[in-house]
Parts: C-alpha cells; structure tokens; sequence
C-alpha cells in the first residue's frame, strides 16, 4: 500500500522541504520514524543535516524513487556520475554524511567511491592539494611515517 | 553545521568506507597526508592481497635489488606480517589471492586474524593444491568462508564449528565424507554452499537443518541425497555422470539444471506438476531449464511425456 501523504523535513537552519512518502522512505532512519509514527503535518527535524545538502539530497530521492522501474540500470548510472561529478570536496563529504546519517544506502556508496576515486592514484602532497589539508607533520615525523612502510611510497617502475 | 572537510570527517567512518576502496599500498599511503590520518592504515576492514598488491610490491627498486626470489618472497612476507599485526581491530574481510610461497606463513596470519573478530576469508591458491591450514578452525567468527584450490584437513577433535558462518564457497576443493559431514553438521547456521569442481564422495549426502540455497557445479557425482528441510534452491549445473533418477530432494525446491539432465529418464513416477521459466530456449541443448518442482520425492521423467509438454 503507497502512501499518498507528504512529507515534511526540517534543515538544520529551519528550512522546510516537503517531499512525497516514497522520496522520504528511501532513508532508513525515515522509514523507521514514520512506520512508528506515521504521516503528520509536523516537521521532521534533521539537525545534522543543511538546507543545501538536504536539497541535493532530495534531488538524488527523487530521482531515485522512479529509476528503479523506469529507466535503464546504465542510464541510472550515468546520472549518478553526473550528480556528484562537479561537487566540490566540502559538499561532497557532506553529502556522505548526511547519506550515512539518513541510512540512504546507494547514496552512500555513491558518495564513498567517488571520494575514493579522487584519491586513488595520486600522491600524499597531491591529496593535501585536492582536500586542502595543512601538512601538520614534520618533515621528520614524515620521513617517520615513509620509513615505516617504505613499500608503500616507493614510485612503481616497469620491468 | 560547518562545511566538511577531511580534517573534521569521522576516522572510523573513513577507514571503512573509503580506505577500503583503495588498493592496500594507497590505503597504507594514505598515512602520509597527516597527522590525523597516519595510523588510518591500521584500521582497516578489509585487507585484501590481491594479485594487484603483489605486482605492486615486486616493481619497486627495492624488489627488484633483492636477488633471488626467495628473498623477494621474504620481503613479501616480511610487509604483509607488518601490516596484519599493526591492525588493531575492525578488521571485518581477508582476502588472499595468492597463497604459493606462502605456505608456511598462512598458518600465522590466519591465527593473527582470529582474534580480530574477522568474518569473511576468501584464500585463492593459485599453484599446487595445498592443504588447508589448521589455523582456520580457529577463526570461529566466520560468517562466509571462500576457498579455491584446496586440500580440506580432518576437523580437530576439539572444534566446536563455525557457529556463525552462513555462506561457504568451496572450489576446486578436496573433501573427505567425513570432513564434509562433520562441517555440515557443525555449522548450524550455514544458509549457502557452493561446491565448485570439488572432489567429494561420488554418492554425496548433504544433511543440513538450515541450508536454504546449494549449487553443485562440475561435480563427478552419481547421486545426490539432500536431507534439509529448509532447502530453498539447488542448483545442479555440469554434474556429467548424475543421472535424473539419483536425486533425491526435499519437497518445494526450485531447481535449476542443465537441460540436458531431463534427456536421460525412464519413467515418470511421483512427479505432479511442473511449471516451466517461459525464457526457456529449447533449440540450444545446453541451456538452462529452471523448474518448480512442487512435490517432488524422485525425479524421473518420461521422453514422450516431456515433449509433449514441450509446449508450455
């Protein structure tokens, strides 16, 4: 039995979306909250969540709850590539843990490969520069660490 | 809540989600980028030598000063030891695609692992069959268990199971009756077994209170005897020398078979209905036949009564 009834979520800077219930239920945690208390005209407070995270998360629910039966598994793919390809690093881990913290699992993994695939490949200055991380180390603490796992640093070469 | 970044993101949530999508030489690379993240290595839930690792650790200049193939082997050893014992917990998956030269060694990384609660162990040996290590039995928190090229040992008196294992995936491995019977019967959790071109007792009995789903693949049996009452599915795919009439199964099981198994029968018997996939391609002999067999003690067919049913 679908559910009709809207959906009201609350940002943590008090915005409110309104969504359909079968956009809402694809995060777990909201599923098991509304399955307890059904459909009302309060809000759901999301207090780990943004306006402007929640609002892209939204976008990927609402695609998402009419892709399954719809459209083609490659064609869903190729949207997913889409959506998280011109995010920044900020929106995308936010949008990682605001996956994480809703239990949307696809969204999830989506979020997590991708953070992957920006780190895979490239060397520890080279995350520094895409993340934007301050190298707290010492150059000996640094030298420390590559000594440590030295086969871990060594640059391949072809036999 | 502030923007994000690396600096503020949860270690744990890192290391299992993203880390572990990295090959093991990035994950262990990772240390270097700072101070937050340089025991990140040592958290990893997935530990996987794959044959990716290997290439990894032989290109390097400092394999490749190493002489003889012993000391590289050495070297090997000597960094998968450092990386198995600096992990301090939430190891979830091992994963070793390549166990030749490492004989002796598996017995101590699995013994290692043990105690870390691991759940999931997927050895691949890719040269001479090798006896499994007794080590495993020692691994009691299994929940799915993967084997390819391997000799199965006799259970030490003293194991009391693998009480939570549910998937086990068996291929090209030799197995005793006994050893068989006596993982069965100690694993009572055990919900999916794949046995893949697998040397077993030609008459195989699998008695299992709680298997749900069997695949039998490449296996020289004759008959099959499956005593489990919560059987699901069973899937019997290039099992040459079983004959339709040797197997036994319980009732209400979805079966899927070669095609070509249904050609050998003599006469029906107890057989009431049998509803047949419509994708069903009856020009090719070597395509798929998945059936319903709604009540089903044994399974004989008759050739005029099959294609005259052909139809459906």
């Amino acid at each position: 039995m679908v559910k009709e009834c809207k959906v009201k979520l609350k940002s943590s800077d008090d915005k409110i979306f309104e969504v359909d219930y079968a956009v809402a239920i694809q995060s777990q945690i909201l599923n098991n909250t509304l399955g307890h208390t059904g459909c009302t005209d309060s809000a759901l407070p999301l207090h780990n969540v943004s306006s402007q995270i929640l609002a892209k998360v939204i976008d990927y629910c609402e695609y998402h709850v009419n892709a399954s039966s719809t459209i083609s598994e490659k064609d869903v793919k190729m949207w997913d590539q889409e959506f998280v390809k011109h995010l920044d690093q900020a929106t995308l881990l936010d949008l990682l843990m605001a996956a994480q913290y809703l239990g949307i699992h696809n969204l999830q993994e989506l979020t997590c490969q991708t953070v992957a695939d920006r780190i895979k490949d490239k060397r520890p200055e080279d995350i520094r520069e895409i993340f934007n991380i301050q190298n707290d180390l010492t150059p000996e603490e640094e030298e420390e660490i590559r000594c440590e796992n030295e086969w871990a640093f060594e640059e391949e070469v072809s036999p | 809540m502030g923007k994000t970044d690396l600096m503020n993101f949860p270690c744990d949530l890192f290391c299992s989600q993203i880390l572990t999508r990295l090959p093991l030489k990035e994950a262990v690379r990772f240390s270097a980028v700072s101070r937050k993240w340089c025991r990140a290595w040592t958290r990893l839930s997935h530990l996987q030598f794959s044959d990716d690792f290997f290439i990894s650790i032989s290109t390097t200049p400092t394999k490749r000063k190493a002489v003889s193939k012993l000391t590289r082997q050495n070297i090997a050893v000597d960094i998968i030891n450092k990386i198995i014992l600096m992990q301090c917990g939430g190891l979830e998956i091992f994963e070793l695609d390549s166990c030749v030269g490492f004989e002796s060694s598996i017995h101590k990384w699995l013994l290692w692992i043990s105690s870390s609660g691991v759940k999931c162990i997927d050895l691949k040996n890719n040269g001479l069959q090798l006896e499994v290590s007794e080590s495993i039995f020692s691994c009691v928190t299994l929940t799915s268990l993967s084997l390819l090229n391997f000799k199965m040992i006799k259970v030490p008196p003293l194991f009391q199971g693998f009480s939570q294992l549910v998937t086990c995936f068996l291929e090209y491995v030799e197995l005793s009756s006994a050893t068989f019977k006596a993982i069965l019967k100690l694993c009572r959790l055990l919900e999916s077994l794949t046995l893949s071109e697998c040397e077993l007792p030609s008459n195989l009995k699998i008695i299992s209170l709680s298997l749900k789903s069997l695949a039998l693949l490449g296996l020289y049996i004759y008959s099959i005897k499956a005593n489990c009452p919560r059987l699901e599915s069973i899937k019997i795919i290039e099992c040459n020398d079983l004959k339709i009439g040797n197997i036994c199964l319980p009732v209400c099981v979805h079966l899927e078979t070669d095609f070509w198994l249904l050609k050998d029968f003599s006469t029906i018997k107890s057989l009431r209905k049998i509803a047949c996939s419509e994708d069903v391609d009856y020009t090719s002999t070597k395509t798929f036949l998945i059936f319903k067999l709604v009540i089903l003690n044994k399974l004989k067919f008759s050739q005029e009564s099959f294609i005259a049913n052909q139809q459906f």
